[in-house]
């Protein structure tokens, strides 16, 4: 059977994440932190809801219950080369 | 999950230091439940950035740390669960020669401790090894290359899983409120989901609350949240194997084992506070040292940054061991940064302490005690 | 410019993604952990799909980057080739090791895991360290009273509506113009028509930037918002000039409107990551911003407007449209639950009440639904809630479409997924700033856009 993959970034797929649900990751942190969903260069972007809604259905939890790992900047990525050519107040 | 309100230990804190000591107990006999205000590992045991050393600038905490540092080695094999120790070595490069004079002097004296001194490179020797360092104004490096790197989450989960293997009961989303005393002992804490019940002992492992809730039972533990910052880039193939520390600056940067390079600077945020906020200030700053460092570092994307705590104490040493003022209250806290590296033989000693009482000599140094008497231990640079 | 050492060759138009597809080039990299194809999906640079390596430097987005004559372009994380790459026989021997990947995953015992890493150490990372040289620096400063984030039609409304009542207006737009979705959107729209007069949605973002631009709005394109924080009024973004260039961006502003749109809705079925599959904006800008004509059919895995309005689409351009499909995450109807191919997807495997049979397919283009764009309300301090008719997270937020003080969210990124709702949502957020900010003349249109919106509820459209 070919793969359906969910992260598309860290190569996770849906059969991967009702794997990890059974086992007992019953949180989106402990699902990122074991599958790395999320943590890839896209961070999230196409695979989060769509895993908030898989752990809903196999757990029986509300969607609306579910807890959101934090968004941290970058919502995009930048070279670290444009960081360091910033200015900075106290400078 | 059904939760025991009884037990011989209540461990306030699901991070690694709380589930090696719990792990630690189980393996002797002892019943634990471990209470967790949010989930497994969420403070800093997630945050941080998984760097493993034994060299640190006094014999206390360089003893400590190298007793960690052999278990860490050996942690996939005493948990049965891959948690990778890499020996990728920590970099210290110099932009003083009197830093480099010191380093020398410490290295006799880790010497001395049986700890692996690790070497000093030249100029010429760093061009060679790490092509990729930009060296204007560096006068030597130090190479520490019996330090390594771990795979923090998965060190968390083999806690995890063997703590859950030897009965610990483990209780996610409950959070610790107050410790409860009875005729000068500790006997429980009570938690958003009730009293839980401690035959023997209550541990605080719970990082920079550990203060808090000691001051719930008047006990007073100088440990401060200082935030810290990190920041990691989109994965690389592997070339930046040691950790590369600019002493000028007190900045980093690594590659994980994932491949991201990880970086982090001190800076004037880095203040004591109980937020999680990140700041606009920090990426900048950890880009300009590193990037200075590593040039080739400029074209790599950053993706994402976090913060997290230090519970850093005065002497910016751990307190380990039972408070003074309640009997049956012990505390594993105030690691000032260095939490991670060293649960594997705080776990392990704290156990003996709370279980067969054995101080082990080299926690005994680390008392909660020692702030009152003013007998501070002394480090005086505080990096990865 | 060559790709993988193959000379070939790319027009003004085209960007790195839309030359090497042009040329026959689907694949541009392996994925991280398996190996598997990875190629052009979204079309806008977030989903991270179609990095290459560029004259030495690592993780540039193909679509994101103009192509250039003499550009050295490279695969990632494969072996001789991207197309034939030895290490995809990780993704057959996938079912050896456990769910837990590369490290954790591991068979055996300790004893061998040590080995194992000096192999697995070798195959971590995406692209190579970097050898290129970037030209970064220096740093643009505006000072603003308001940032708009995102320039598509909700952005450009409240940009033109700002702008004219005053106030200094920055805008700024990831893509390297205004526009965002409608602009790719040049059939006719009947809500857009009747309620606001404009023959389609590409019309409405043309009349829209030309009033911004007229009342002297700033226009930043090619600009990232990466960070946002209300309270010091600072927007940290930065400017992308070519795929080894940069500056950063900083706006210094009293009030901020949220209008980043939205990410798609990934398909969900059997080889669903292989190159072919792509998002509806991919695809859309392929065929209008490159000049790109697909190969025939092209099916269309969605439902609902937006797959009944690219279907329209895909047919005026003289290309076979198959579908609307369902997913495996559909409850009935004809579902593609698998596609096939080599380089490129070639055929689907559609299933309709019992029946099971192979379909040629060119391309196959997602249009599901829409995950609203939340990073930066996320960090500036709103709460996320889950609208179910939306089946994603919005941002909470206040009748004048407020998530914090000085913080307004409009568009796609509010739930408004329609034309007339993206357009409405844009103006309402315009008119309550300007309550806020003491202008008290424009309480009545916005009570009366209010009451408007209140009737459409987002995530209805």
């Amino acid at each position: 059977m070919g793969k359906v993959i969910v992260c598309f970034c860290e190569d996770v797929t849906l059969d991967e994440i009702r794997k990890a649900i059974k086992e007992g990751y019953r949180d989106l942190e402990h699902l990122k932190r074991l599958l790395g969903i999320g943590t890839g260069p896209c961070q999230g972007k196409q695979c989060l809801i769509t895993v908030a809604r898989i752990l809903a259905e196999d757990t029986g939890i509300s969607v609306s219950e579910i807890r959101l790992p934090t968004f941290r900047p970058p919502a995009r990525p930048v070279p670290l080369g444009v960081l360091a050519g910033a200015g900075l107040e106290e400078e | 999950m059904q939760a025991s309100k009884k037990s011989e230990y209540v461990v306030v804190g699901g991070g690694v230091v709380g589930l090696s000591i719990a792990y630690h107990l189980a393996k002797l006999g002892a019943s634990v439940t471990i209470v967790e205000k949010r989930y497994v590992g969420s403070g800093s045991s997630t945050r941080n950035a998984a760097n493993a050393r034994a060299h640190f600038f006094n014999r206390e905490a360089s003893l400590l740390a190298w007793e960690s540092l052999k278990r860490m080695r050996k942690l996939s094999r005493d948990l049965g669960y891959n948690t990778l120790f890499v020996r990728r070595g920590y970099l210290w490069l110099f932009y003083k020669e009197e830093h480099l004079e010191a380093m020398r002097r410490y290295m006799k004296t880790w010497k001395e401790l049986g700890i692996p001194e690790g070497k000093i490179l030249g100029v010429d020797e760093l061009a060679k090894r790490y092509p990729y360092l930009n060296l204007r104004g560096i006068v030597g490096g130090y190479l520490a290359d019996a330090n390594g790197r771990y795979h923090h989450d998965a060190v968390v989960r083999a806690y995890w899983i063997n703590c859950r293997r030897l009965g610990v009961s483990i209780l996610e989303y409950v959070e610790a409120r107050k410790v409860l005393v009875r005729s000068g002992r500790a006997v429980g804490v009570e938690t958003s989901t009730g009293a839980f019940e401690a035959e023997k002992a209550v541990v605080l492992a719970a990082g920079p609350w550990t203060r808090v809730l000691a001051e719930t039972v008047g006990v007073e533990l100088p440990i401060e949240p200082i935030r810290k910052e990190a920041m990691v880039t989109e994965p690389l193939k592997i070339t930046i194997k040691p950790l590369v520390i600019n002493t000028k600056v007190n900045a980093y940067a690594q590659q994980t084992l994932r491949g991201e390079v990880l970086l982090s600077s001190a800076t004037p945020l880095d203040v004591p506070t109980w937020s999680y906020q990140h700041t606009y200030q920090f990426p900048i700053r950890a880009a300009k040292a590193m990037v200075e460092t590593i040039p080739a570092l400029a074209t790599v994307n950053w993706l994402r940054q976090w913060a997290g705590h230090y519970a850093t104490t005065p002497d910016h040493n751990p307190v380990l061991g039972y408070v003074d003022e309640v009997e049956n209250l012990a505390v594993a806290s105030g690691f000032s940064g260095h939490g991670f590296m060293l649960a594997p033989a705080v776990g392990e000693f704290m156990a003996l302490l709370l279980e067969k009482g054995y101080l082990h000599p080299v926690m005994a140094p680390f008392d909660p005690g020692r702030f009152k008497e003013g007998r501070m231990i002394r480090e005086d640079l505080v990096i990865g | 410019m060559t790709f993988d050492g193959k000379h070939l060759n790319a027009s003004e138009k085209d960007s790195v993604a839309s030359a090497l597809m042009k040329a026959g080039f689907y694949t541009f990299s392996r994925s991280l952990k398996y190996h598997r194809r990875r190629g052009y999906r979204c079309g806008r640079g977030y989903c991270r799909g179609c990095l290459v390596e560029i004259n030495g430097i690592p993780n540039v987005p193909a679509c994101m980057t103009k192509a250039e004559s003499g550009m050295k372009v490279r695969s990632q994380n494969a072996f001789p080739s991207a197309d034939l790459d030895f290490f995809a026989i990780l993704d057959k021997l996938s079912g050896l090791a456990s769910y837990k990947g590369l490290y954790e995953g591991l068979p055996g015992k300790w004893y061998v895991w040590p080995i194992a890493w000096r192999f697995v150490e070798r195959l971590v990372g995406l692209g190579r360290f970097p050898t290129g040289k970037g030209e970064y620096g220096g740093e643009e400063r505006y000072e603003a009273d308001v940032v708009v984030v995102g320039g598509g039609l909700s952005g450009l409304a409240a940009a033109a509506v700002l702008a004219e009542a005053g106030m200094n207006v920055v805008l700024v737009e990831s893509m390297d113009r205004v526009g965002g979705y409608a602009r790719l959107d040049p059939l006719e729209d009947t809500g857009l028509a009747e309620i606001h007069g404009y023959s389609s949605p590409l019309e409405a973002v043309k009349a829209l930037e030309r009033r911004a631009r007229d009342a002297g709005a700033t226009m930043l394109t090619s600009t990232d918002a990466y960070s946002i924080y209300p309270a010091e009024g600072i927007l940290g973004a930065y400017t992308r000039v070519s795929y080894n260039r940069g500056v950063h961006v900083v706006v210094r502003a009293k009030y901020f409107v949220l209008t980043p749109g939205s990410y798609e809705e990934p398909g969900l079925f059997e080889n669903n990551d292989m190159p072919g599959v792509m998002y509806e904006y991919g695809l859309r800008r392929l065929i209008l911003d490159h000049g790109f004509r697909p190969e025939e059919p092209v099916a269309i895995v969605g439902s609902g407007w937006r797959a009944a309005r690219l279907s329209s689409f895909i047919a005026s351009k003289g290309v076979v449209v198959e579908g609307p499909y369902g997913d495996i995450s559909s409850a009935s109807g004809s579902r593609i639950v698998a596609v096939y191919g080599g380089r490129k997807v070639g055929e689907a495997i559609v299933v309709s009440e019992g029946s099971r049979r192979r379909v040629r397919v060119g391309y196959v283009v997602v249009a599901k639904g829409l995950y609203p764009a939340v990073e930066l309300a996320a960090q500036a301090g709103a709460r996320l809630r889950f609208n179910p008719n939306l089946g994603a997270y919005i941002p909470e937020y206040s009748e004048d479409l407020r998530i914090l003080n000085n913080v307004f969210v409009a568009g796609s990124a509010a739930g408004y997924t329609s034309y007339t709702g993206r357009l409405d949502s844009g103006l309402l957020a315009a008119y309550s700033l300007l309550v806020v900010a003491g202008r008290s003349e424009y309480a009545g249109k916005a009570e009366t856009l209010a009451e408007k919106l209140r009737l459409r509820v987002a995530g209805n459209g």
